[in-house]
């Protein structure tokens, strides 16, 4: 998952903008760190929202953030940590708006993102009532506690979780034990305890 | 050595220790009960939390099929156009697609390129998606006039030619041997007719995506071929970048509908096609514009070359949400109504030609799937068919 924007922004100062020339000159570079990251940042950010059209706008939002940037390296020279920090932030702040609208609507969470799933529609259901209930609790939780959740469950390493969230490499796993266990916690008030059985 | 910390128990758990580290844990763990204790718990709750957050994860059909796809959005964020202070919002929220100003004039271009025994479901997927439909009569007579129907199709197509990146080509459409084989290919759930003898022929048409940049001269010089010189569309629609993206759509036939199935056109053209039901569903495409465009002022051009006035359009254009709203253009004189269908409201297009038999389209839109149906008959043989959708 690790790479570097080597390449990409070679020879622009801090605090300069991309210009066409420059664009035109990393293009083909950019193309290849777009479709290496793309994915996996869409991945995690469904995992968040629920909704694949808004998983993909901010997917891409994201990586315009990145184009548009000049310095982006972390302290080892990886752009990783900032590229899921930042996918996190914007998700779990898009959950957290999400949440209160719906308490505010008193609407129940839907999960447009279900659509076109190949299930029976009770499959479907379940599915997303589970789902909700799930992002209902993140929502709930410290932002930092959800994003290293949600970053784990993504896949990243310990040493990404802390590129990405600024611990150090050392605390990850105290920090994710915290999290569970508030997780877990709030879970059971939320939705009982037989639901974590 | 003192009790391990849950941070040890929790990495040692997730295999994130080094070497040494490790050791030195297994060892603590095989002579300290509570540790030993403590770790089962932490190995537990990490479990359980982690197959609850694995719900979230998104299923293969729920997944983006090609990253050239989001890439080719991405380059229509028109990097090279730093002066466009909003064009990073090109594919937020705040840049909801276009579709009711783009389909305005999409119109005209099939209007004029296309035979017009095409039916409008055929139109309708070639061109948007929407989450609902109006459709307003609009006068093509001028635009079809077959002195210049044939040069401004002409020109039309050297501009898309020009302008148009196609960066997924739909291929031939796939016969599939199931609706499970369907839906697994389509990524969506799939719907038929019950109530029919026979199983029905399922297509599946491939995905789709292009983009393109819009030059204003050139659209304008169409105009002008049109006899329209009087038209001119906003200035901040050149250079604006366009993105289409059309995932699969299914298209099933039930009955006799020998044109699509092989039987040549002159002899299909002297048969009965009575008993021929299309149904065909498509997922929203997806339709991107910069967010500076005014639709509403651009889909007033598209109406005012239908032949809408210019104080109907501009009235009409300001009543339409442009978002979400694909404005279907009908002949002049065709009959339509809107019918709740399928729990939605829908739209009734009576298609019958002159001297010939009942023929209708009915065009409805739910939970983000456009559904087209088209048969013999009147409205109620429409929504009996449509109600009986599984």
């Amino acid at each position: 998952m690790s790479s570097t924007l080597e390449g990409l922004r070679c020879g622009m100062s801090e605090g300069e903008e991309r210009s066409p020339a420059d664009s035109r000159r990393t293009e083909s570079s950019f193309e290849k760190f777009f479709l290496t990251h793309y994915r996996h940042l869409f991945s995690l950010l469904f995992r968040i929202t629920g909704d694949r059209t808004r998983a993909e706008e901010l997917a891409n939002e994201v990586m315009w953030k990145a184009y548009r940037q000049p310095k982006l390296t972390g302290a080892d020279g990886k752009l990783d940590g900032w590229l899921y920090r930042t996918a996190s932030n914007l998700g779990i702040e898009d959950l957290r708006a999400n949440a209160r609208r719906q308490r505010h609507q008193g609407a129940a969470a839907h999960d447009s993102g279900n659509a076109g799933v190949s299930s029976t529609p009770l499959d479907e259901v379940l599915r997303t009532e589970k789902r909700d209930r799930v992002r209902a609790v993140l929502a709930s939780l410290k932002p930092w506690q959800a994003q290293i959740l949600i970053l784990r469950s993504s896949g990243l390493s310990y040493k990404e979780l802390a590129d990405a969230l600024g611990f150090k490499a050392a605390s990850v796993g105290t920090m994710l034990s915290r999290a569970e266990a508030q997780f877990h916690k709030c879970y059971v008030q939320m939705h009982g305890s037989e639901e974590w059985s | 050595m003192s009790c391990l910390s849950d941070g040890i128990l929790r990495a040692r758990f997730d295999d994130q220790l080094s070497q040494p580290q490790l050791q030195e844990c297994e060892q603590h763990l095989a002579s300290c009960a509570d540790c030993r204790r403590r770790s089962e718990a932490i190995a537990h709750d990490a479990k359980r939390v982690s197959v609850v957050l694995s719900t979230l994860g998104p299923l293969p059909s729920e997944t983006p099929s090609d990253d050239k796809i989001p890439w080719a959005r991405f380059q229509a964020r028109t990097p090279e156009r730093p002066s466009v202070p909003l064009v990073n919002e090109l594919l937020s929220r705040r840049l909801l697609p276009a579709w009711g100003a783009l389909a305005a004039v999409c119109l005209i271009g099939i209007t004029l390129t296309f035979a017009p025994a095409r039916s409008w479901a055929q139109r309708i997927l070639a061109m948007l998606r929407v989450q609902k439909i109006t459709v307003v009569p609009m006068d093509w007579n001028a635009l079809n006039n077959p002195a210049n129907r044939d040069r401004l199709g002409k020109s039309i197509a050297q501009l898309v030619s020009d302008e148009v990146v196609v960066t997924i080509k739909p291929g031939q459409p796939q016969v599939v041997e199931s609706p499970a084989q369907a839906e697994e290919l389509a990524g969506f759930k799939v719907r038929l007719l019950g109530n029919q003898s026979e199983p029905p022929e399922i297509r599946i048409v491939g995905e789709q995506a292009f983009h393109g940049t819009v030059n204003l001269d050139r659209v304008h010089a169409i105009l002008d071929e049109a006899g329209r010189s009087d038209l001119q569309f906003p200035a901040s629609l050149d250079g604006a970048t366009i993105a289409v993206h059309i995932p699969k759509i299914v298209l099933t036939q039930y009955g006799n509908c020998s044109r699509h199935r092989g039987e040549n056109k002159a002899d299909v053209e002297t048969k009965s096609e009575t008993g021929c039901i299309n149904l065909v569903q498509a997922p929203s495409p997806t339709v991107s514009v910069p967010p500076e465009l005014n639709m509403a002022q651009i889909a007033a051009v598209g109406l005012r070359l239908g032949g809408m006035s210019a104080e109907a359009a501009q009235r009409f254009s300001q009543t339409v949400d442009w978002t979400s709203t694909l404005v279907l253009g009908l002949p002049q004189g065709t009959s339509y109504q809107t019918v709740d269908v399928d729990g939605v409201q829908g739209t009734w297009i009576d298609q019958s030609r002159r001297g010939g038999r009942s023929r209708y389209s009915l065009l409805w839109v739910k939970n983000g799937i456009i559904y087209a149906l088209a048969g013999s008959g009147g409205s109620t043989d429409a929504l009996t068919l449509a109600q009986s959708l599984k």
